[in-house]
């Protein structure tokens, strides 16, 4: 094995970090990338983890050719190559396919595989290769698309497959994913790994980025393990545990990774009462109580974000009722329900949870205008001080409350979109899917931040994709399915086995 | 992320200085229209003949006060992520409705109460059906405007309706309280009551939020509703202000005051003072310098006794301006 020349060598890779006048900025303790080693086999499918900032996100850039490193080699094949551009490294066979995709969305699948390295005869577009070459490339893939579809009305799936599919037109031989079942069903991320396990049996080697754990062990056949921009770790999968890696992501052992709140339940502080809207949501009940943290399992598409959207308000269930401390609160509006004490924390933080162009300081003041009031004039010093005492509290990394939204990390993005909740305190909160993209370090605090208000008398409606999660953090555990309560399991019953059979469709009526 | 915390405490003293020049004109951004302003003044004072003079001066600053009051109006509308194109017939129905009570004998101060209130009634009317309608504002309010323009008129019998001499309105127009002239205190009181809105008020907050993301800001229990009524109605209440101060200035109700373009140059105005057509981003001062530089242009145009229809060419290349600007700047924020 040693002596085979790998697929793609990368070694000694050094970045550093720009400050705002392009100037690098040298000194090892802020260095991006410090003497990143990474090496691929063709045939091989090998992951690439690490927490948000470990440099995983840059070593694939300078790999990919979409930036330049200050030192260290990429040999591919054997050979050196410097890479000028991404287009470049993809005429030289190495692709890497990019979270936000880079087709034009008004474009058809054609015409984005060709986009910008059009086929022409004498000066005209050279339409039959085109079509040759991209069925061809999807051939090799074993998928068929419409090629005369506008992109825009694919699915995320369906458009990360044009992108592989334009890779294998260029003769990839090393393709790289950044965390590409990140906005996948499970039913479109298990389509994906065919395509992938199509592709290294071809022999092509596959660089897969990700935060998930069971990808690695499903799908990987080594693993190299990133932190603060060093290599601490390469391992055959099959070698390795979830453990090790989770202590060279973190640099230390996790011992209790997740944090249980010290709590008895209470009353009852949401009753849903046989709620239905559509399909999305059919006949559903549930109970929350104070000090206690329930959570919706289940797949995507099982309806628990439409749930979450009707108990809250910013959509109307059809029949049913969703009574808050009592009162039956089905007719309120959104600000009402709120106002009442009900907390809402939404999945796609970037475009509901903050507002990614305002500041910090309004974000997290947002609950707080209305009693920031002397007389009709809002007081300006009360919103900065509401902040500093929230960016203290949930210990958001900022330079200052006035930075915008967007300047700032997931996790922190996260935390701002919390923070507007903790004054005046909510009795209900509604937590969608508050770790996804969060990386391991970030969650913790997040877990004791939950707990937190559940001490504090609160209680916790939680979406969680994430099992382990569901069993380390929740009192009960509903389990949707196909839009339905498939039923209510209470923690001491509950393993995974059990929830994934539960959250699966049936076979006889499988959907 | 790690980089960005990195790249701040490094940056050098050296370049501490630009920094802090590139923050103060990312927060106060009018301050470059201030200067852009300024250029201008100095620039027409030595090239425009009769332009330094200190009635022009005085004359340039009264004949802002409509656009000034008028396109701080409108910047609440655009604040929201809408548009309001039915200024112009406000304009219209404003100064009908306000001569013609005067003409009928009602008090003046009653009729102009009456006039603006009229005028808030068709923002409010724009604000319901744009929003809990689900009508681009852009159609709405373009048929208001024609709704407008036929019901001031029906109302005016398709006349001028001349007012008499010697009223409260002439003095309006003509008269000075301490050396300034009433119109010009008018739209400086205008512009503090928008800054204190925009800056001082949960709605002024509401308002920004929700024009950068509404539905992120409905998820925070802003009630997007009334918030978007208001800055309609805060829109057509200004531009009503502003029809009773050019109705006062011309002596004269008319359907269509201040002429068929006065849409277009009010919104140029907020546009070029720096209010961004895609919501949440503009700032009153921004606002304020913006018609003080369209009257400018207008103000030399008439001096050099050029075409007045280069004029609408000016304009017309200004909003282009101004837009590839905010263009350039919402590129820069991304990348």
């Amino acid at each position: 094995m040693a002596t085979v020349t790998p697929l793609l060598r990368a070694s000694g890779i050094d970045k550093y970090a720009y400050d705002d006048n392009g100037q690098a900025i040298r000194g090892t303790t802020v260095q991006l990338l410090h003497a990143v080693e990474l090496e691929v086999e063709g045939g091989e499918i090998h992951a690439l983890i690490g927490e948000n900032g470990a440099g995983k996100s840059t070593l694939i850039k300078v790999i990919g050719g979409a930036i330049p490193s200050e030192a260290g080699t990429v040999e591919l094949g054997g050979e050196k190559v410097r890479f000028g551009s991404s287009r470049d490294a993809r005429r030289q066979g190495v692709s890497v396919i990019w979270q936000e995709f880079s087709l034009a969305p008004k474009l058809t699948v054609l015409e984005n595989m060709f986009l910008g390295e059009e086929p022409t005869v004498a000066g005209r577009l050279d339409r039959a290769t085109m079509r040759r070459r991209a069925a061809a490339a999807f051939a090799r893939l074993g998928v068929s698309l419409p090629l005369g579809a506008v992109v825009a009305s694919l699915s995320t799936s369906e458009q990360q497959i044009v992108e592989i599919a334009k890779a294998l037109d260029r003769d990839a031989r090393l393709l790289i994913l950044d965390e590409p079942t990140a906005s996948l069903t499970s039913v479109e991320a298990e389509r994906l790994f065919a395509v992938l396990h199509e592709l290294r049996a071809k022999g092509l080697g596959i660089v897969l980025v990700t935060h998930r754990f069971d990808e690695v062990f499903e799908m990987a056949d080594r693993v190299t393990v990133m932190k603060d921009g060093r290599t601490t770790g390469v391992h055959t999968v099959a070698e390795t545990t979830r453990e090790e890696l989770i202590e060279q992501m973190v640099g230390r052992a996790l011992e209790s990774y997740f944090v249980r709140p010290k709590a008895m339940a209470g009353d009852a502080i949401l009753e849903v009462d046989r709620v239905t809207r559509g399909t999305a949501v059919r006949d559903a009940s549930i109970v929350v109580r104070t000090g206690e943290i329930v959570t919706l399992a289940g797949l995507v598409g099982a309806g628990r974000t439409e749930l979450c959207r009707i108990i809250m308000g910013a959509d109307r269930a059809a029949t049913g009722a969703v009574r808050f401390d009592g009162q039956d609160v089905s007719r309120w509006s959104i600000a009402r329900r709120l106002a009442a004490g009900m907390a809402f924390v939404p999945e796609d933080r970037k475009s509901q949870g903050v507002v990614l162009a305002m500041s910090v300081r309004r974000n997290i003041g947002v609950r707080g205008w209305l009693r920031m009031r002397r007389g009709p004039l809002l007081v300006p010093r009360r919103e900065r001080e509401l902040a500093r005492r929230q960016i203290d509290n949930l210990r958001i990394s900022v330079n200052s409350p006035e930075q915008l939204a967007s300047t700032l990390s997931g996790g922190n993005q996260q935390r701002v979109a919390i923070a507007k909740w903790m004054e005046p305190a909510g009795r209900l909160y509604i937590f969608d899917e508050p770790t996804r993209g969060v990386d391991v370090g970030a969650r913790r605090a997040l877990y004791a931040l939950i707990a937190g208000l559940v001490e504090g008398g609160a209680g916790v409606l939680m979406v969680s994709s994430d099992l382990p999660e569901v069993l380390g953090m929740s009192d009960r555990v509903y389990v949707m399915r196909g839009g339905a309560i498939a039923a209510e399991v209470p923690i001491a019953e509950a393993s995974e086995q059990l929830l994934l059979g539960l959250m699966l469709p049936a076979h006889d009526n499988a959907a | 992320m790690t980089t960005t915390d990195t790249t701040g405490r490094m940056t050098r003293s050296g370049n501490a200085v630009l920094g802090a020049v590139r923050r103060a004109t990312s927060q106060v951004p009018a301050l470059g229209l201030v200067a852009l302003l300024a250029i201008m003044w100095m620039v027409a004072s030595f090239t425009v003949p009769n332009f330094a003079s200190a009635g022009n001066v005085g004359n340039i600053l009264q004949q802002s006060s409509d656009l000034v009051v008028a396109a701080t109006g409108v910047m609440f509308v655009l604040l929201a992520g809408g548009i309001d194109l039915s200024i112009g017939s406000v304009y219209g129905i404003g100064s009908v409705v306000l001569s013609g009570l005067v003409l009928g004998g009602v008090e003046v101060f009653l009729a102009i109460l009456i006039a603006v209130t009229v005028a808030g009634v068709a923002g409010f009317v724009n604000g319901v059906l744009t929003h809990y309608g689900r009508i681009p504002s852009f159609i709405m309010t373009l048929g208001m405007y024609y709704v407008l323009f036929a019901v001031a008129q029906i109302l005016s019998n398709g006349q001028t309706l001349n007012l008499p001499p010697g009223t409260v309105l002439q003095t309006l127009a003509r008269g000075n309280v301490a050396g300034l002239p009433i119109t010009v205190i008018v739209a400086v009181f205008a512009a503090v009551v928008a800054w204190l809105l925009l800056n001082r008020t949960v709605f002024g907050r509401r308002l920004v939020s929700v024009g950068l993301n509404p539905e992120a800001s409905r998820l925070s229990g802003i009630p997007v509703g009334p918030v978007i009524v208001g800055a309609f109605v805060l829109s057509s209440l200004f531009a009503g202000i502003a029809s009773v101060i050019l109705t006062a200035r011309v002596q004269s109700g008319t359907p269509a005051l201040g002429g068929l373009d006065s849409n277009f140059e009010v919104i140029t105005a907020a546009v070029v003072g720096g209010t961004s057509l895609f919501g949440g981003r503009g700032t009153v001062l921004g606002v304020v310098v913006g018609a003080l530089i369209i009257r400018t242009i207008g103000n030399c145009i008439t001096l050099l006794d050029i075409s007045p229809l280069l004029y609408q060419a000016v304009m017309g290349s200004l909003i282009l301006i101004a837009l590839i600007v905010e263009a350039i700047r919402t590129r820069q924020e991304v990348s």
